[in-house]
């Protein structure tokens, strides 16, 4: 309309161009907020790696930066998994790390500017988070307008549940996953409505990116399709519903196969194979809609049934025939996962073990999204009323996320874009209707011109449009107070630091893991072997540069249950198995002391679970529990449980703190009697952090004069009476914040 | 497309021979039904002859070629096997990329020099794709 | 147990209390096929002297359980029928008990002996339980066959399945091999009133479709009804549905006369707190969407300024409670508008 008229003009500078100025404003403004609320660990801590996977990309990312691109590819690690090792470049998404080893090029070599490469890894969630309220704004902008677009962006800006997965220091898969779904999906969105080539080929370029970076691009993978088969079953094929789709397919397929770790699962995996079909389908369509322009309406019903029949047929029996002969892979266990609820709980205990698999409660949901999570629903609405094919997609994502979210916690993350899409064109709306205040004037206008008589203001009018715009505005900056008090008092912990608070009120770090693995670094041989739990095997690779069992990777189950059953036999057995593995040191984390829930006593039920699973005959879940069936660590412990190699660790010299009168055990609130303080045979202690939260022992070697690892403690103890120091513990003073 | 016209014309072939044995009415019915559809695609395929331009002409020979191509590398892996199946995959995927990017072009011929443009580039993309896979 | 007590089995069973020593085998052969379905027979307080004072003839294996909603015994519910299966499929291969030759089978490292299986229950066997002084419910015990004699001598030569992870319709049956040496298959039986039921209504189903194929198609092609299914869907995904699903929480806790309806933990929640908490979202939203969409077709504009002081006050009021309610979930959340709870 507009263009029409003369441009408008305010203080003699084009309208458009203020608009211009003011969105470039907004998008700095959110860029900075969407960076700067994801600083809070690096102020508060210090420019820090944080938790576990993110040290597995980092020590990769200095692999990458300190080798050619071929030999990253190439890697095969020796020092984790030992003695299998690991053919890391061919079992890793390399996106991430060639992400970042990009940047540091460009940094050092064409800008000459020596950056750490670690405060690259750190910040590299961060300035990714940007680039995702920019394409969020994009793909808002498709739906709706720029109106809402900002708004998405924004929310995305600080949203808790992508903030959750991309605070600085937290190098992972999803830091730049999320920002490429987002762009996948605008290009996808454009190049429906515009049926352009161009933007198929941009699409299949960003899904080739977003599968070399994360797993979950089969989430788009099987979105993508599933809404072009929607699309078809409301008759809404076009043309470019074609074009768009088969060039993203072709494309995108092969591109996502020049991953090595990906390979051929595209062709193979059922995984892929909803949108392998609908490519099939969308030409047999094609086909069909240009027969329809041509032919009469009921030869056409006729030509119609046949056809599908005979497809439906083929089909069918082509897939079961595929499955049959082996060609394609059976549905992989994460994915059943998600659609039978119990099959993990059942079959897969090393996937139930993983906190992130577990269902959301509601909390969960409202934690992550506040306000946001309510406007969901009236989005969906507002985008059936309207109900163009963009909608359609912003309709199926949402429900299917909803659903794949409420399985899993840590698909919060896939949900959280779509919620800020819809709660934005919710609030837009919202906005559209109350913000409009010319209209009232304008009706005012001719109404004069009319009627001299009514000179009584819109007050009516501008009060309840004051109201409503007031009130959300409130609520508004509730959303922005609650994001910022989630984000800095749940998502910015580095896990790898705790901090808790003296008595006094001011701040204490506890450092012992780092301490710990310093101490490994400095004082074990290089080739030294650790065992330690999974959990810990990448932040030991890390950070002690040492060869490890088992790390995060968890890709053999077996390892997995052999280092678990180590943990949960008796001196003997563990002995044998420590061994035949040759390691040197094993490394427990215990909070017993200091109050810190997340040790490896409160995760021992997992290693007996899964090395149950392996060897149902020699480990029983039972025999860990007290008569009672409670989990004890007290004077009711039950005899497995006391001879366990965990067990032991844990407690060694553990009420020798407590000056030998009863330890208290503070996370478990149990109290540990002196009289059963354990005593160890075949390792000896070597290190202990400083609040005890991690322990290691070295294996003893086998005895010089062949006597039992048994005898010879003996033997020494009693040679020790005569000369014994007195070993000075220092007991730390403090309480963990929990 | 023409490949899709045969391979449909011989699937009811196929089932039009099956179907004769069924009882009277039925087969009938059907034989009726597959009439119809034979008047469908003789109907779409005059038509489909008189508004055939050189341009469109050349572009579905080249489609016919990419199908012929396609089929021809099927049946050297079913016969002599799949060895490196990279360059199978690489060669027949491009096959059917290319295919498919021709049949869009054909779809969007009435915005020539824009959409020959995205062809040019996506085939492009393609066919490096193609040429990094099969090493 | 599903089926009640059957008339018939106590009739026969206040007829023979009176006898004194344990009962033969042809007399629990007997006793079995009076049963009724469920080939694993009532063991109670009025019985089990008969059954398993010496001496005895058979194997007799025990489950000792409780399905009442006082004690709420999952692993209880979860065990039984799978004993009960495992009993059935025994009387379905030996519906008889074993045949004599059988029994005369002298090949067999073990002699071959009847098994017969007993359920107990625990609201009826107090006595019964009170013997083994137990303190934890489902256990399941094996009684050899035994000449010993004497009230309470089978204290004694008791030996206790052990609830292991797995399978345990296949676990109760090797041990019951190691003590009894039979082979025992698994009948399931199946379900026919389920094949039934599915047949009749995919039958319906497909014949209403047919019928009103015009209506159907309107239905199906119906935004509202999509809409409807898709958001209440949403409503309930994000206010934790699956959770409930997977963890199988229960509805709320009655703790001390006190009814709890929120758990007080940010990862656990009851079954009624997604109740409340959809309603809750799908109230805020039918404000906002009351708002933005029927507020302006209002003309008159006191009515309209009515209106939306109502909708505002409610999506405040609403929002306040939801707040709070999250505020009652711990962890020290800050934020409050008004104080409900």
């Amino acid at each position: 309309m507009s263009s029409q008229h003369a441009p408008i003009r305010v203080l003699g500078v084009n309208v458009e161009t203020i608009r211009l100025l003011l969105r470039a404003i907004i998008f700095i403004s959110i860029a900075g907020a969407a960076i700067l609320s994801r600083l809070f660990s690096v102020i508060r801590f210090e420019s820090i790696i944080h938790e576990f996977d993110p040290w597995f990309n980092f020590r990769a990312t200095k692999y990458l930066v300190s080798h050619s691109f071929y030999e990253f590819l190439n890697w095969f690690d020796d020092r984790t998994w030992y003695p299998l090792g690991r053919v890391t470049g061919g079992t890793l998404y390399p996106g991430l790390m060639v992400t970042s080893g990009a940047i540091w090029h460009i940094l050092r070599d064409w800008l000459a500017l020596p950056v750490d490469i670690r405060n690259i890894c750190v910040l590299l969630a961060p300035a990714f988070s940007g680039l995702t309220a920019i394409c969020t704004y994009l793909l808002t902008k498709e739906m709706k307008d720029s109106n809402a677009g900002l708004l998405a962006a924004i929310f995305m800006g600080i949203a808790p549940g992508y903030i959750s997965r991309s605070v600085a220091g937290s190098y992972d898969n999803e830091a730049i996953a999320i920002t490429l779904l987002m762009a996948t999906f605008y290009f996808w969105i454009k190049a429906m409505k515009l049926g352009s080539v161009f933007y198929g080929t941009l699409t299949a370029l960003f899904y080739f990116y977003m599968v070399s970076a994360w797993g979950g691009y089969v989430f788009i993978t099987n979105l993508i399709p599933l809404h072009v088969f929607v699309l078809i079953l409301m008759g809404r094929y076009n043309h470019r519903l074609y074009t768009a789709y088969t060039t993203w397919y072709a494309l995108g397929t092969l591109a996502s196969m020049q991953i090595p770790f990906v390979g051929f699962l595209p062709i193979r995996s059922n995984d892929h194979m909803a949108a392998l079909g609908v490519f099939g389908l969308i030409q047999l369509v094609s086909f069909g809609d240009y027969v329809k322009s041509k032919v009469p309406h009921k030869q056409f019903n006729t030509f119609l049934v046949v056809s599908l029949f005979l497809v439906t047929v083929l089909g069918i029996s082509g897939l079961f025939g595929l499955t049959a002969l082996g060609w394609i892979a059976p549905w992989t266990g994460r994915f059943y996962s998600l659609w039978d609820t119990n099959y993990a709980k059942i079959h897969i205990p090393i996937i139930a073990s993983v906190s992130e698999h577990q269902p959301t409660a509601w909390p969960a949901f409202f934690f992550d999204t506040n306000m946001l999570i309510w406007l969901f629903p009236a989005g969906l609405y507002l985008c059936f009323q309207e109900l163009k094919d963009e909608h359609v997609f912003v309709i199926i994502y949402g429900v299917l996320c909803a659903y794949f979210a409420g399985v899993m916690v840590r698909l919060m993350l896939t949900l959280t874009p779509i919620i800020c899409v819809s709660a934005a064109i919710a609030l837009s709306k919202l906005l559209d209707v109350y913000l409009n205040i010319v209209d009232i004037f304008k009706q005012e206008v001719s109404d004069k011109s009319k009627k001299i008589k009514s000179q009584t203001l819109p007050i009516f009018q501008l009060l309840s449009k004051l109201i409503v715009l007031l009130s959300f505005a409130f609520y508004l900056f509730y959303f922005v107070l609650h994001c910022t008090w989630v984000t800095s008092n749940a998502y910015s912990s580095p896990s790898v630091v705790l901090a808790s608070t003296n008595p006094d009120g001011s701040q204490l770090i506890i450092d012992d893991y780092r301490e710990a693995y310093y101490w490994l670094r400095m004082n074990t041989p290089e080739d030294a072997k650790v065992m330690a739990w999974w959990d810990y095997g990448y932040q030991i690779g890390g950070m002690a540069d040492r060869t490890t069992l088992v790390d995060n990777n968890t890709w053999n189950n077996t390892h997995i249950a052999t280092v678990g059953k180590a943990m949960c036999s008796n001196e003997d057995v563990a002995y044998k198995i420590l061994r035949q593995h040759d390691v040197d040191y094993v490394l427990v984390v215990f909070g017993g002391l200091l109050g810190y829930s997340g040790d490896d006593i409160n995760k021992f039920l997992w290693m007996v679970r899964i090395s149950e699973g392996i060897w149902p005959d020699e480990v029983h879940e039972r025999d860990y529990f007290t008569e009672r069936g409670e989990y004890k660590m007290d004077h009711e412990a039950s005899k497995t449980m006391q001879d366990s190699l965990m067990y032991k660790m844990s407690y060694y010299r553990f009420t020798d703190l407590f000056n030998g009168r009863d330890g208290i055990d503070r996370v478990r609130g149990q109290t540990i009697p002196a009289a059963q303080s354990p005593e160890l045979n075949v390792l000896e202690e070597a290190f202990t952090s400083q609040n005890w939260m991690i322990r290691v022992y070295k294996v003893k070697d086998l005895d010089n004069v062949g006597r039992d690892l048994k005898q010879a403690t003996a033997f020494d103890k009693d040679t020790q009476k005569t000369t014994k120091r007195k070993r000075s513990v220092k007991k730390p003073i403090l309480d963990l914040r929990e | 497309m023409a490949k899709k016209e045969v391979a449909i014309k011989k699937a009811q072939a196929q089932t039009g021979t099956s179907a004769s044995g069924v009882s009277g009415v039925q087969s009938k019915k059907i034989s009726n039904s597959f009439g119809e559809l034979f008047a469908a695609i003789s109907t779409t395929y005059n038509d489909y002859s008189t508004t055939l331009t050189p341009r469109l002409k050349l572009i579905d020979l080249f489609l016919v070629f990419l199908v012929a191509l396609g089929v021809l590398q099927f049946v050297y892996v079913i016969l002599v096997g799949n060895f490196p199946f990279n360059a199978f995959l690489g060669g027949f995927i491009s096959c059917v990329g290319q295919f498919v990017l021709l049949v869009s072009l054909r779809l969007q011929i009435k915005t020539p020099e824009r959409s020959f443009g995205d062809f040019i580039f996506a085939s492009l993309i393609l066919h490096f794709v193609v040429y990094h896979f099969i090493n | 147990m599903r089926l009640p007590l059957v008339p018939s089995c106590l009739a026969l069973l206040s007829l023979v209390t009176s006898a004194v020593a344990g009962l033969s085998s042809q007399e629990l052969q007997a006793l079995v096929r009076n049963g009724g379905k469920n080939k694993a027979i009532k063991l109670n307080d009025d019985n089990f002297q008969d059954i398993l004072s010496g001496p005895r003839e058979d194997h007799i294996v025990v489950l000792l359980t409780s399905d009442s909603p006082k004690i709420n015994c999952v692993l209880c519910k979860e065990f039984a029928p799978e004993f009960e299966l495992v009993a059935n499929s025994w009387y379905e291969d030996h519906p008889h008990g074993l045949t004599q030759k059988e029994l005369e089978d002298t090949d067999r490292d073990i002699p071959a002996r009847n098994v017969v299986f007993f359920k107990s229950e625990f609201s009826e066997s107090r006595n019964f339980f009170q013997i083994f002084q137990l303190n934890q419910i489902p256990k399941v015990f094996y009684f050899p066959p035994s000449n010993a004699t004497g009230p309470n001598s089978f204290v004694n030569e008791v030996s206790e399945y052990q609830f292991y992870q797995g399978d345990h319709k296949h676990l109760v049956i090797d041990w019951l091999k190691s003590f009894t040496g039979h082979d025992y298959q698994i009948h399931i039986p199946p379900d026919y009133t389920k094949i039934a039921t599915f047949a009749f209504f995919t039958f319906t189903f497909v014949l209403l479709i047919r019928k009103y194929y015009k209506q159907v198609g309107q239905v199906f092609a119906s935004r509202l009804l999509w809409s409807g299914l898709t958001i209440i869907a949403v409503l309930l995904l994000t206010s934790g549905y699956m959770f409930n699903q997977i963890r199988g929480t229960p509805y709320l806790r009655e703790q001390g006369g006190k009814v709890e309806y929120f758990a007080t933990s940010q990862q656990s929640q009851y079954g009624v707190e997604t109740q409340i908490l959809s309603f809750v979202y799908g109230l805020l939203s039918l404000l906002v969407v009351i708002l933005l969409k029927t507020l302006p077709t209002i003309k008159s504009d006191s009515i309209n300024f009515v209106a939306v002081v109502v909708i505002s006050a409610g999506i405040f009021v609403t929002y306040s409670a939801l707040l709070s309610i999250f505020g009652l979930k711990g962890s020290g959340y800050p934020y409050r508008f008004i104080n409900i709870f």
